[in-house]
């Protein structure tokens, strides 16, 4: 039960310092009510919750520790993002950008932090510098596409 | 089918085994909860 990621240290200590962490044994033949509840068909899937239990992120299958690790710090600031505490969730976007630049959900990472600064700023040049890192390092990802709309912001003006 | 509800140390980490339990831990430490729906099969 604690194999693959958890038994990596960096993991661990991830985990002990910013989550409350929890574990619910899925039985298919007879589905305990949180299967019910967050609607879990498949294992593993990795939820992050706000303190009040509601759910902000899900991942679902197993990631490898530095996806597991982008994944976590992505909850987090989705988290901060969600309940408008945009300095913390740039914070977090940012740490994800700078230590995982190879983990899948880095692209995500990138949108959401143009959005978190047009949000906390009220300025369009944080959609527009997300536009164009993605184009420029992730640009076959969907996040790239998303991002499109926001080239027609001219770079360092704001809106 | 047994629920085991107590929480336990695994590695370096606690885990905690009830949702309710984990929301009451979260708000008292300010933190968000990281929930692994696993299977031993």
């Amino acid at each position: 039960m604690n194999t693959g990621p958890y038994s990596d240290q960096k993991v661990q200590k991830f985990l002990e310092d910013n989550f409350i962490s929890l574990k619910t044994q899925c039985f298919f033949d007879k589905p305990v009510e949180l299967m019910e509840q967050f609607i879990i068909t498949w294992t593993p899937t990795l939820l992050i919750h706000d303190k009040a239990g509601r759910e902000h992120h899900r991942i679902v299958g197993y990631v490898p520790v530095d996806d597991l690790l982008a994944h976590l710090e992505l909850g987090m600031a989705k988290v901060f993002f969600d309940g408008n505490h945009f300095n913390n969730a740039i914070q977090s976007l940012n740490s994800i950008i700078d230590l995982h630049p190879h983990a899948g959900v880095t692209p995500e990472a990138i949108f959401y932090l143009g959005v978190a600064e047009y949000k906390r700023y009220h300025d369009g040049s944080g959609l527009r510098t997300a536009y164009d890192t993605l184009q420029a390092k992730y640009p076959g990802s969907e996040w790239a596409r998303r991002a499109e709309p926001y080239s027609a912001i001219p770079a360092h003006v704001k809106v | 089918m047994i629920v085991i509800k107590e929480a336990f140390i695994m590695g370096e980490i606690r885990w905690e085994r009830d949702f309710s339990e984990a929301i009451k831990k979260a708000k008292r430490e300010g933190k968000p909860i990281y929930h692994d729906f696993w299977f031993d099969g």
